[in-house]
């Protein structure tokens, strides 16, 4: 309570008396109409003083009565100067071009809006990526990818080879929560993490935020990735595209009435199946193997105040076997928001949000066969305003409801199988939250960015609720109406950060934040797959809770040329969830009896340096940290590793512009090796040689290390079309890094350890173009 | 779900791109544990109960037997019935008269500590036939016989079923060739449940013992096989689940069986 009132005194001291008038409007890009996100406008006579777009590109910025110099500035566009006599409110929409020596090719590897805002911001540091800026990084199959780029960041790991999934200080892969257009992502990726669902050239903008996470954001313990799509371009119709190895990408764009709105349709599929008529196994060939995403949005402005936007996404993977298998899950979304500007300093946003996940797959078909199918649904409404109460405060607040549908199993069989027709009990409960920020500057040093969230779960009927003895046998059974809680969950969240600019290229931030997360995915194997199942918390089911301090020091040099940051944290988890022996998670109505229940600990350090401008620029990042977790029901309540107990971890990514025609890439990847479980005895059971479990993940993987390299071509440039070739080569000295390391029994019958590793040197070759 | 997943990248991926080796990794050793194998075959009338202890990781050979224990079985009325050391780690006892429906005990001492534990014997499930279908070649095996077990689950409660093959007389005693299931999916129902990796030729004999396990058992022998076969896949591994008091590894488990017979013609 006490914080509550400090906080509300600053708010209400900071209110000036004094007569103000507000300049308020858009910010876009003058070539495609594109909202600028994250563009400023600062005043020249005053220090300090300034506003930002928010992600519609409006702005707002109220100033005492008088002359000002406004300059309008966004990385990589020319700076756009007006002169106002601030006599009334008054309305600015400014189109800003991109500056000449940029056209070409994006120079800066990493954008951030402002030169200099990883010193200036509140905020602790955001992870800001754009297509563009990364399309010459090299990865995988030569697929651009803003999941796989970010995993380059620090405070980022992948889940490895093979797996989808990323994990953010030591928490867990289902506490990131994923959201594009503000929908959540339940699966971000393809072919089991190969790719993500994120179509490149369909993006605008992805800001992962890890710590003093804003109280607008709620519902994942450890981090938010936030995607934008794009809007299209207002100005003229274009057509983009790529073929590359594994699939080929379609966009079309264009106005629907010129700089009023504009609409995109962005498409992608994947080919992979064709290498699958040359395997070997002649089994194999004539196996269905792709995936497809398309992305939609329009908008349209609805004179002054009002506009509406339109999106979605629909992807799908796909794999069929002949008759004896398949399986394919995809994720469905939908977005509709309005934007309304009550007066020059309320801006308000309204969503409503569909979002849907579900896989199954079949072995047979007809009557010998048999399928399961999966699902999870949500509805959300969404409120938002931003309420630009002067130029030091910039409120936000809202409120929202999630009506979550889990849909746990469905078995359908065929008359010779034997198997019962099986349709487990839906699960329904509702998610709300309620916040306020304000993001305050106290003095041209010292900036203050703090929030509460209220957050609320109300996990409810129809359906059974149990409880299970320690064996796991039901204890109590009982029942219950539509809409009749079972067990109602609630938390306060507290959200802040600072900023103490220490001097003019300098500062020092901390920020704390805590998170409920109501809703779990369970996976009880080590490599990520879409039949993990989403659970809501219950009667058995506690929320996750995460809390995190972090504390960091930036400094930029040579005029913001390098850019320097390191960072600690420290992390607290509870109520996380780990698995009896022999979990079974799939058509299984009674998942509770098969969790435990134990908390994490996260702490680390990241140091990073960034070059942001020249012909060389890119980043080395390296991080030192560990990921424990405790259970009372595991190794007799010793803290253990988490798998993604990486103690060191550093990459490099690079890219070098020789010529406007030719840029060079490379990036480095070394970590240590994830911590596994071997066995630590051997005995012979039954007639089988069975391992003896030691302590959990109380091993490791060998080291991980791979280079990618990659270079891109931008062919000769015609009047109305733009394209380019990227080559690249992933793993490019053939380093084997395990997958998995299995024991095995060798031909003499000793016991020797077999890793499997997946790639070694992949080379791949893509074309990109562009009508404009 | 494992076996989805690692179809899935084992083709894609596995068929293509990856490549094995055999690598040096450091394993923590762990101290020798007491391993209990105890079976009670009711059928046959026969307890056998196999003492060992575990050994290292890279070390050859068999675990080294414990002999000199005092092993006893123990029936509901509390009657103890000694086993005889047949000085190998094996304590056999012939001509032990089941009742069925009933608990029973087993001690094992070993160096004056007592190991304990229970097993509840159910009433055997009747195999009512084996039949063979020609099947075309699939991702599952090539082409040829596959043998079907022909039964009906009782209704009403649940059941664990274990079916053990002998091919032209050898009994298959691989991991792979394991073979344990319950009846969640399909109680009640007449069932015809497959040897759906196998593919037999005409003329090959094949002789199911289908045994009746408890709960117990049958999460046991799951558990045993998940591990066993498991190659670091399972994100939260744990050795299987004992019923021996201090800390044993092993189960003590009591079934019955009935078995039937097939010769595989065109």
């Amino acid at each position: 309570m006490k914080n509550l009132y400090f906080l509300g005194v600053l708010f209400f001291a900071s209110l000036g008396l004094a007569q103000q008038f507000t300049v308020s409007g858009s910010i876009t890009d003058l070539k495609n109409g594109e909202d600028l996100f994250g563009a400023s406008v600062v005043v020249k006579e005053l220090a300090n003083t300034g506003a930002q777009a928010n992600v519609y590109g409006f702005y707002s910025l109220s100033l005492q009565k008088g002359k000002y110099t406004l300059v309008y500035r966004y990385s990589g566009y020319e700076d756009v100067v007006k002169t106002v006599d601030l006599t009334e409110n008054i309305t600015l929409n400014i189109e800003l071009g991109v500056s000449a020596d940029v056209q070409q090719i994006e120079e800066v590897v990493i954008t951030s809006k402002k030169e200099n805002e990883n010193i200036t911001s509140a905020q602790m540091e955001v992870t800001r990526l754009d297509p563009k800026s990364i399309e010459t990084i090299p990865i995988l199959f030569g697929e651009q990818d803003v999941m796989k780029t970010l995993q380059l960041t620090p405070g980022v790991k992948g889940a490895g080879e093979g797996n989808a999934g990323f994990f953010v200080r030591g928490g867990g892969a289902d506490q990131n929560l994923i959201l594009l257009d503000e929908s959540t992502v339940y699966n971000a990726s393809h072919l089991l993490g190969f790719f993500s669902v994120f179509n490149s050239d369909a993006i605008k903008d992805v800001a992962l935020y890890k710590s003093g996470i804003p109280a607008e954001y709620g519902g994942r313990a450890s981090s938010v990735m936030d995607v934008r799509m794009r809007d299209g371009n207002n100005k003229k119709m274009g057509v983009s595209g790529g073929i590359g190895l594994i699939s080929s990408r379609l966009t079309v764009e264009g106005p629907i009435v010129k700089d009023k709105g504009s609409f995109i349709v962005s498409g992608r599929r994947s080919y992979a199946d064709i290498f699958l008529n040359f395997a070997p196994d002649t089994n194999l060939r004539g196996t269905t193997l792709f995936f497809y995403d398309l992305n939609m949005k329009a908008n349209y402005k609805f004179g002054e105040k009002d506009r509406v936007f339109v999106s979605g996404y629909f992807g799908r993977d796909k794999f069929q076997l002949g008759q004896d298998f398949g399986f394919d899950w995809g994720n469905s979304t939908a977005t509709v928001r309005w934007n309304h500007i009550f007066s020059d300093k309320l801006f308000s946003n309204t969503s409503v949000i569909f979002s849907n996940f579900d896989y199954q797959f079949s072995i047979g078909e007809g009557d010998d066969g048999f399928g399961i199918r999966s699902s999870i649904q949500d509805w959300n409404l969404k409120q938002d305003f931003t309420y630009y109460l002067n130029s030091n405060n910039t409120l936000k607040y809202g409120f929202n409801a999630i009506y979550h549908t889990f849909r746990p199993g469905v078995l359908e069989s065929g008359a010779n199988v034997g198997f019962n027709q099986i349709d487990l009990d839906k699960r329904y409960a509702a998610e709300v939250g309620a916040y306020v920020q304000n993001e305050q500057k106290l003095s041209n040093r010292f900036s203050l960015f703090y929030g509460l969230r209220y957050s609320g779960f109300n996990y409810m009927g129809e359906g059974t609720a149990y409880t299970y003895d320690s064996e796991g046998n039901v204890l109590t059974e009982q029942t219950y109406e539509s809409f009749e809680t079972i067990k109602y969950y609630q938390g306060l969240e507290p959200r802040f950060s600072m900023s103490l600019i220490t001097n003019e290229n300098s500062s020092v931030k901390a920020g704390y934040n805590r998170i409920f997360q109501y809703i779990h995915q369970l996976s009880n194997t080590t490599t990520s797959s879409p039949t993990d199942v989403w659970v809501p918390s219950s009667n058995l089911v506690a929320p996750q809770i995460g809390d995190q301090v972090a504390v960091g020091y930036y400094q930029n040099i040579k005029n913001n040329e390098y850019q320097f940051s390191v960072e600690t944290y420290y992390k607290w988890l509870q109520n996380q969830i780990d698995y009896k022996p022999n979990a079974n998670l799939v058509l299984n109505g009674q998942v509770e009896r098969e969790l435990v229940y134990g908390k994490g600990m996260a702490y680390g350090v990241e140091f990073q340096v960034k070059k942001t401008k020249g012909k060389l620029t890119g980043w080395f990042n390296y991080t030192l940290s560990r990921a424990l977790r405790q259970f009372d029901d595991i190794d007799e309540g010793q803290a253990f590793s988490a798998r993604q107990d990486r103690i060191h971890d550093l990459n490099l990514v690079l890219t070098y512009k020789l010529s406007d025609a030719w840029v060079f890439s490379t990036s480095f990847v070394y970590y240590t090796g994830d911590a596994v479980t071997f066995p630590s005895a051997q005995y012979v059971y039954d007639g089988i040689t069975t391992p003896y479990v030691g302590q959990r993940n109380g091993n490791r993987l060998p080291d991980y290390h791979r280079l990618d390299l990659g270079a891109t071509w931008y062919l000769k440039e015609k009047k109305r079309f733009e394209h380019s070739l990227n080559f690249s080569i992933y793993n490019a000295y053939g380093r084997e890094n395990a997958f998995s390391v299995r024991f095995v029994e060798n031909d003499a019958g000793q016991t020797v350890a077999e890793q499997t590793a997946l790639f070694k040197l992949i080379p791949a070759i893509t074309y990109n173009f562009k009508l404009k | 779900m494992k076996v989805v997943n690692y179809i899935y990248i084992i083709l894609f991926f596995g068929a293509i791109l990856s490549c094995t080796k055999e690598i040096d990794v450091e394993v923590k050793d762990a101290d020798p544990q007491l391993v209990i194998e105890a079976n009670y075959d009711a059928t046959n009338e026969r307890v056998q109960v196999n003492v060992s202890i575990t050994k290292n990781v890279f070390e050859g050979g068999v675990n080294p037997v414990i002999t000199g224990a005092a092993v006893e079985i123990i029936d509901e009325n509390g009657l103890a019935t000694p086993l005889v050391d047949q000085g190998n780690g094996s304590y056999i006892l012939e001509n032990y008269a089941p009742t069925y429906l009933s608990t029973y005990s087993m001690n094992v001492t070993v160096d004056g500590v007592m190991y304990s534990a229970s097993s509840f014997l159910p009433e055997v499930v009747q195999l009512d036939s084996l039949s063979s279908i020609f099947t075309e070649a699939s991702l599952f095996g090539a082409a040829g016989y596959v043998v079907y077990m022909n039964f009906t689950d009782p209704a009403g409660l649940p059941n664990y079923y274990r079916a053990v093959r002998s091919v032209n007389g050898e009994v298959l005693t691989d991991l792979g060739d394991q073979f344990i299931f319950d009846d969640s999916f399909s109680e009640g129902n007449a069932q015809t449940v497959p040897f759906f990796g196998d593919r037999y030729e005409v003329g090959d004999s094949v002789v199911v013992e289908f045994r009746s396990y408890n709960k117990n058992s049958y999460d046991y022998y799951s558990q045993l096989f998940d591990l066993a076969g498991d190659g670091g896949q399972s994100a939260a591994p744990a050795n299987p689940v004992s019923n021996w008091s201090n800390d044993a590894l092993g189960h003590f488990a009591t079934w019955g069986w009935d078995s039937k017979y097939v010769v595989v013609v065109e």
